[in-house]
């Protein structure tokens, strides 16, 4: 653990894993796109609107992954008050509002042919939105305090307790869409997937997850290089005082030392 | 002067008056419940608090993102008070909250009795009060009402809390305002109030910000016989002034503990390579 | 220790009671939000019947949201927290303390007075008792979860409005079963059940509650 937190030797395994991964994440959207989009059969009763399920699923797979991700940091950043940790919790949270959001746009367009709304309160597509608030608190935190390091804490905390209530709350979403649509066209254990079908989604949750690791890293890279300008004093923190600035040498040191230090 | 409390302490701002002198008999019959005083002895004779060494060892101190102050050491023994000066922002306020075990330093160690403050970081939680620039009193409420709470909030059975607040109450001078809700009080009457508290509960240890500020030629005398007289029972004090305080003990000026301009602005695990 | 606890509870509730304290207005917004509803879906007494209970639970959870931002903030801008702080009671306790005091004067006046709004929104007479169940068993979940936003936002300036998107969707399962109890006394589902689950609830976060409280309010203090 503490041999991987250190930031120098995390930019340099994360040079190393960005151009397998990057190639990874185009090989496997390539095949993956393909195949559920051209190779594989539509659906008996749905036909082609079926597709959308090679995208929606991954995202909300994504989505969920990505908040554990972020209370793993959380984690991290109150046990171990590591930088690494505020960096990383801060780097996952837009991509995980992105799955979210993605996983309710599909959600909704894929509702539309199959329930005949755009929008139905079934249990999963409630518990994603609920997701989808969880990250704007998460974020809205982050955005609201000057401190850096206080902001990385709070959002922590605002994370572990969100991570222990997750469950509670898919728990209690299930249980209400039970009381109130016995009658669901959408059961609680969901659609069976045909295992023709299989092949495809597995490679799109690969192409998906390889591409979290491709922007994930990149994310952590400019949050790290952030982290140092500002720590050199070239970026001014909201509450620098102008005197304070560098001088003329300060900032040709600058770019030869950031490039050092990366 | 009472001879008693001059023991082992230079001397307490000039200006105390008699009346003074005779409410400190007072004062002191609630800081004695602590080691029952031998029937008619003088109560200055003994120590109530137990012996007790606070010291910082290369403290350094962070605000947002600016190193404050750097390379800060000192010791207080018991029955000194720590003077710290220094201009705006360099750093006074947050050495208090860092002594108060409020805020963790940046690097270094604060030590009570050579047990380590980051170890146990409840070390000192009852053993400090802390006047801060806040006062810690509601508006709402009454003088006595506040003091009340603050009194049965900290009392842990122990001690006699009644003589405890009848004593605040006269050191301050508060017998008139205590029927007067907080917000219809001037500062000077307010800054009063608040520092009554430090007298609420017997503890060694006094972190004050700014004591002196708001209050009349008056009461910071009384404010000095009141810190003259916590220090000869063996307690100890950390102040953040502009004023020079004629107190026995140390004084720091924490202007010359600010970091060079162009050092790094923080040693932070960034800059390791590994 | 259990001595300053309730001094400290005792005194919060004062308070709230006191001039400037909302126990009031959060009891008349109580009032005013609820009196809203038959305005928004018409006075029919079927459709205010088969709503009440969602009805009331949602204006409970917004009257609490109201009272929600002051929690901490007037004892952070007056120093008063960091004093409780370096007191007697230990700081989980100290939030503990408060939460309760937040719930014995802010939302216990309103638990008492909801079957009161039961009968207005013409819920069926068998199931006020379980409304009002239901409400005492949940509410203190909503202090104690709100504590944590509370604490959270305490050093953020207009802190009211990040509050709410904080702990809304954590409200979410209270709701859900505080809701389930009064709509389950019709026979379709169990009441005790979601009783059992509101119990739950309000007691996971009377320890978890206080405990995340604490860190949030320590790094405010720093």
């Amino acid at each position: 653990m503490h041999w991987f937190a250190n930031p120098a030797r995390f930019v340099r395994l994360a040079d190393r894993i960005l151009p397998v991964a990057m190639l990874l994440c185009f090989g496997l959207f390539a095949t993956g796109l393909y195949w559920a989009l051209i190779l594989s059969p539509a659906d008996y009763q749905q036909g082609s609107s079926v597709r959308i399920m090679y995208v929606h699923v991954p995202s909300a797979y994504m989505a969920m992954f990505c908040y554990l991700v972020m209370a793993a940091a959380g984690f991290s950043t109150l046990v171990w008050r590591h930088p690494l940790a505020d960096v990383a919790g801060k780097a996952v949270a837009p991509i995980g509002l992105a799955f979210t959001g993605l996983a309710l746009a599909t959600g909704s367009l894929w509702g539309k042919p199959m329930w005949g709304a755009w929008w139905v309160w079934d249990a999963r597509l409630t518990s994603v939105l609920v997701l989808f608030f969880l990250y704007l608190g998460y974020l809205a935190i982050w955005g609201a305090f000057d401190d850096r390091s206080k902001a990385a804490r709070a959002a922590a905390i605002l994370a572990l307790v969100g991570v222990i209530n997750l469950p509670i709350i898919k728990f209690s979403v299930d249980w209400w869409t039970t009381l109130h649509q016995p009658a669901s066209l959408f059961r609680a254990d969901g659609p069976r997937i045909d295992p023709s079908m299989r092949p495809p989604l597995y490679l799109m949750l690969a192409a998906f997850q390889t591409y979290f690791v491709v922007i994930f890293l990149w994310r952590m890279k400019a949050g790290l290089a952030a982290l140092k300008l500002q720590a050199l004093g070239a970026m001014p923190s909201p509450k620098q005082n102008h005197e304070q600035r560098h001088d003329q040498h300060h900032e040709q040191n600058l770019a030869t030392r950031t490039e050092e230090a990366l | 002067m009472d001879p008693g409390s001059g023991a082992g302490v230079t001397k307490f701002g000039g200006g105390a008056d008699k009346s003074l002198g005779a409410d400190r008999s007072i004062a002191y019959a609630g800081f004695m419940t602590m080691p029952k005083p031998a029937n008619g002895a003088a109560p200055h004779a003994t120590q109530p608090f137990p012996h007790a060494v606070l010291a910082g060892h290369d403290l350094a101190c962070r605000r947002g993102d600016q190193l404050v102050f750097h390379g800060l050491n000192f010791t207080l023994e018991p029955g000194e008070a720590l003077c710290l000066y220094g201009p705006n922002g360099s750093g006074k306020t947050s050495l208090l909250r860092l002594l108060a075990g409020l805020s963790p330093p940046f690097s270094g160690e604060i030590r009570w009795n050579g047990e380590a403050l980051s170890r146990t970081p409840a070390l000192l939680r009852e053993q400090v009060m802390f006047a801060g620039f806040s006062l810690a009193l509601k508006e709402a409420l009454s003088v006595y009402e506040n003091l009340q709470f603050w009194s049965r909030f900290l009392g842990d059975g122990g001690h006699d809390q009644k003589a405890l607040m009848e004593a605040a109450i006269n050191r301050l001078g508060l017998e008139d305002l205590l029927a007067i809700p907080l917000h219809a009080l001037s500062s000077g009457q307010r800054k009063r109030v608040s520092l009554a508290r430090l007298l609420l509960a017997p503890r060694p240890l006094w972190l004050l910000d700014e004591p002196t500020t708001a209050l009349d030629r008056d009461h910071q005398a009384r404010l000095i016989d009141l810190l003259g007289d916590h220090l000869a029972q063996g307690g100890l004090a950390v102040l953040a002034t502009h004023q020079s305080l004629d107190l026995p003990g140390p004084r720091l000026d924490l202007d010359g503990y600010a970091p060079a301009f162009d050092a790094p602005a923080f040693q932070s695990p960034l800059f390791e390579d590994g | 220790m259990l001595r300053a606890f309730f001094i400290l509870m005792m005194r919060d509730i004062g308070l709230s009671y006191k001039q400037g304290g909302a126990a009031g207005l959060v009891i008349a917004f109580y009032a005013v939000a609820i009196s809203l509803f038959p305005f928004g879906v018409g006075p029919d007494s079927a459709i205010l019947a088969r709503i009440a209970g969602g009805v009331l639970w949602i204006a409970a959870l917004l009257s609490a949201l109201l009272s929600l931002d002051r929690l901490f903030q007037a004892d952070y801008e007056d120093g008063t927290l960091d004093a409780l702080a370096l007191g007697p009671l230990p700081l989980p306790l100290v939030v503990l303390a408060k939460a309760l005091a937040h719930w014995l004067a802010m939302l216990l006046p309103l638990v008492i007075l909801s079957p009161l709004f039961g009968l207005m929104l013409h819920l069926e007479a068998q199931a006020l008792p379980t409304l009002f169940l239901a409400l005492l068993i949940g509410t203190p979940a909503l202090s104690l979860l709100g504590a944590v936003a509370a604490g959270l936002t305490v050093a953020v300036r207009r802190g009211g409005a990040l509050i709410a998107l904080l702990v809304l969707p954590l409200y979410i399962p209270t709701l859900i079963f505080g809701v389930g109890a009064v709509d389950a006394v019709d026979g379709l589902a169990s009441v005790s059940a979601n009783l059992n689950f509101l119990g739950g609830l309000s007691l996971m976060f009377a320890v978890l509650g206080p405990l995340a409280t604490a860190g949030a309010l320590r790094l405010a203090m720093e």
